[in-house]
């Protein structure tokens, strides 16, 4: 009573509590019975299973204006597609290299290049960390060099500038066969570093290396119509049904089913265990799609779940549990 | 101030509601629909008995649980030559891989063990094999000679576990077997299991009889017989053999058929021109009048629940099916399409009333819900007629007469039977002529 009392005293200056806290203990079962609801709605509401994740950012439809795309450093790919530090440094060499023998072109300083292509005797002259990347060039390099340089199409830079740093010797007074020469180079520069990342990078490391907001991205795009819809159609495939189960017409089949990471179906849960546990076609109905699900599941990697993580793997927390709706006639039978 | 702690609480729980979480849903509309492929390995054998002897006793129960599943039409088994694993006693573990590799949807085990020279112990598991787990099992002791109920006690329960519905399989088929030239035709009672096996006449062919009837407990059959030439309603006890007959009636009586409790009987009775329903209480046998109309009522049968009562009369002018409450109170027409329907049978699980209907010159078998919506026509032919439903109301039996041939002379009448969904129509193999069947309940649940 006494505790009850000084709790009272303390309220008393704030008239809207005191007079709340008052009339809930004058009000004991209404109270009771409101915190019991509230209880409730808590109970049903509240998803325990993932309250102990991370919450998932959830973001609209993410439309990247390629204009605005910004190229950073730092990249938010998953893990299996960051690119090793070797390759991400041969890359960077690549682009290097490229732009220091379309600068060393242009600089026209062909006395400082051996006669071999691609010797980089000017980067050796410049610094020893230029040299150090020009080793791990030509290590990295070497192999994807060469096919550039039976290609037709695309002049390796080293022919250019050994052409150049033979003619150099006796034209470099003309200037505009100089600028030509040079161009000359950056052009074949470019389309060599060009050909030669291509080559060696996944494309879809170029798509989403580095691009905020890109697909593999920090950001989980929403499931596209056509994808829920090509899920919905391998599950039909997989969802064997009687059709002439009692009240099959009228049932909606609730399965909760738990993804690995890799797509793969840890476990299916079918919903609604009251109605299970008392109707025997109910059941009978939802135990085909829970089949159905594993069924698709055995199909490897033509399982509709395969779709996650190929293109969501990113955002496993949104989709390790899916809620799958089977509705035996809106769609027919096959 | 109540509502004030109301509205606290109220915002405080939708606050909360902010927690639950959006779950990714995805909607599968419609499904394929195809016999559920089942792996059924042969059953291992132990106990006192040549291993010979009990391999074959083991043989034919797979057998006959084969056979019942493949009719139902729900069912493929898959073939033997087929299986990667053969189960050595009935506690042996499923490979589920393998079963999977064949496409085996369900797994049924089974081993039998011979307690004595004439007594065996059947053990059976049923197992899903893409969920791994185990959908049911059940040991029985059996009479050696029982195997073949057993067997279908067997593919009952494995019917039941899969669809959710009671299987048919452990059933019999009371039907009218014909013999003879058209002009003297000798239709005599007969009986046997679901499946043909176990035949056997009921009567002699000296009267005619027609429109045989289970009731419910299986132990008495109704049908209509003309007895020196007055047709009459009678029951026939299975065990004893004995018949007699139903009432004292002034007039003709006809298309009898059993309550679904078993303590009446609600038939036709034709005089002066009217044909009426009426009801008999078995135990009192007292008589009450149900329809008093001057057209032809006729073919009553009840709901499953005994509330209500579907016949066929033609007191629009045509014959169409109308449905009525127990005691012949509410009648309110049912069937609204072209052409003439007759002999309505209330689907024993009460979702559909099936009926023969006559248009175009053409017979068909049809189902519609009570409420005359939703008719479809599953069955049709030259001469198509008597639905009866299988017990669970999953399978229609009718019987189906060829067209007559050039000389004039009708064609032979036999039974067949076809899943609700309209498809799987068999024919049921019958020594003689059949026509008229009727199925009985299941005689496990007697």
């Amino acid at each position: 009573m006494g505790l009850r009392l000084s709790f009272f005293m303390r309220l008393r200056h704030c008239p809207f509590l005191f007079k709340t806290v008052q009339a809930a203990f004058d009000h004991m079962p209404i109270v009771f019975s409101l915190l019991l609801h509230f209880f409730a709605v808590f109970l049903l509401t509240y998803d325990f299973s993932s309250a102990h994740q991370p919450e998932v950012v959830s973001v609209p439809m993410f439309v990247v204006d390629l204009s605005q795309v910004k190229i950073a450093e730092m990249t938010n790919l998953p893990p299996k597609l960051i690119p090793t530090a070797a390759k991400k440094e041969t890359k960077k060499s690549v682009r290097t290299s490229a732009y220091s023998k379309a600068s060393a072109k242009n600089s026209v300083q062909p006395e400082t290049r051996g006669g071999k292509a691609g010797t980089s005797g000017g980067k050796k002259s410049s610094s020893a960390a230029l040299e150090n990347d020009l080793n791990k060039l030509l290590k990295s390099v070497t192999a994807p060099q060469k096919q550039p340089e039976s290609a037709a199409s695309v002049q390796p830079p080293a022919n250019s500038i050994k052409n150049t740093g033979n003619q150099g010797g006796g034209e470099t007074d003309d200037p505009f066969k100089t600028l030509l020469a040079s161009v000359d180079g950056i052009k074949s520069g470019m389309g060599y570093a060009d050909a030669h990342t291509a080559a060696e990078v996944n494309p879809d490391e170029i798509v989403t290396e580095g691009i905020e907001g890109g697909q593999g991205g920090s950001y989980m795009q929403e499931l596209s119509v056509s994808e829920k819809d090509m899920i919905g159609i391998k599950l039909r495939e997989c969802w064997n049904l009687d059709a002439g189960v009692r009240g099959v017409h009228n049932m909606l089949i609730e399965i909760r089913v738990f993804l690995n990471k890799d797509g793969t179906v840890k476990d299916a849960k079918i919903l609604n265990k009251t109605k299970y546990n008392k109707d025997t076609a109910y059941r009978s109905v939802a135990e085909s799609a829970r089949r159905a699900v594993y069924i698709c599941d055995k199909k490897k990697e033509d399982s509709p779940f395969k779709i996650f993580p190929k293109n969501y793997e990113q955002s496993y927390d949104t989709w390790k549990t899916l809620l799958l709706r089977f509705n035996p006639f809106d769609g027919g039978v096959i | 101030m109540i509502k004030k702690i109301f509205l606290v609480t109220l915002l405080f729980s939708l606050f909360l509601t902010g927690f639950a979480k959006a779950e990714l849903s995805i909607d599968i509309t419609g499904a394929r629909s195809e016999p559920m492929a089942v792996g059924l390995p042969e059953f291992s054998v132990s106990g006192q008995m040549a291993k010979e002897d009990a391999q074959e006793t083991a043989q034919k129960i797979v057998q006959v649980i084969e056979s019942d599943l493949t009719s139902s039409g729900l069912f493929k088994i898959l073939d033997s030559l087929a299986y990667l694993q053969s189960f050595k006693g009935i506690e042996d573990a499923p490979a589920f891989v393998d079963w999977q590799a064949i496409s085996a949807e369900a797994l049924i085990q089974g081993h039998v063990d011979y307690l004595s020279k004439k007594q065996i112990r059947i053990s059976v598991r049923l197992w899903d094999v893409y969920a791994a787990q185990e959908l049911y099992s059940a040991t029985m002791e059996v009479d050696e000679k029982g195997w073949r109920r057993a067997a279908h006690m067997i593919a009952d329960a494995v019917y039941k576990r899969i669809t959710g519905e009671d299987g048919y399989f452990d059933t019999r088929i009371v039907y009218i077997a014909e013999t003879g030239p058209a002009l003297n035709r000798i239709k005599r009672l007969a009986i046997m299991d679901q499946d043909g096996e176990n035949h056997q006449f009921l009567t002699d062919g000296l009267n005619l009889v027609l429109t045989p009837r289970f009731s419910p407990n299986m132990q008495q059959i109704t049908y209509m017989s003309y007895y020196k030439d007055t047709p009459r309603v009678y029951l026939f006890d299975i065990e004893s053999g004995r018949q007699q007959v139903v009432g004292d009636f002034p007039g003709m009586t006809f298309a009898p058929r059993f309550s679904p409790d078993g303590h009446k009987l609600i038939m036709s009775m034709a005089d002066n021109g009217k044909t009426d329903i009426f009801e008999m209480n078995l135990d009192t046998r007292v008589i009450r009048q149900l329809t008093r109309s001057s057209a032809i009522d006729t073919s009553p049968s009840y709901s499953p629940d005994g509330k209500q009562i579907v016949f066929n009369s033609d007191r629009s002018g045509a014959q169409q099916l109308y449905v009525m409450d127990a005691n012949g109170k509410n009648v309110k027409r049912i069937s609204f399409g072209n052409g003439r329907y007759a002999t309505p049978v209330w689907s024993p699980r009460g979702d559909y009333i099936a009926f023969t209907k006559m248009a175009g010159g053409r017979f068909y078998i049809g189902v519609m819900f009570p409420d005359g919506r939703g008719e479809r026509l599953i069955a049709e032919g030259y001469l198509v007629e008597a639905p009866t439903w299988s017990p669970n109301g999953r399978i229609l039996m009718y019987f189906r007469q060829d067209p007559p041939n050039r000389d004039g002379i009708p064609g032979a009448t036999k039974i067949y039977a076809v899943d609700i969904t309209g498809y799987n129509e068999r024919r049921l193999i019958t020594p003689v002529d059949a026509s008229d069947p009727a199925w009985s309940p299941l005689l496990s649940n007697r």
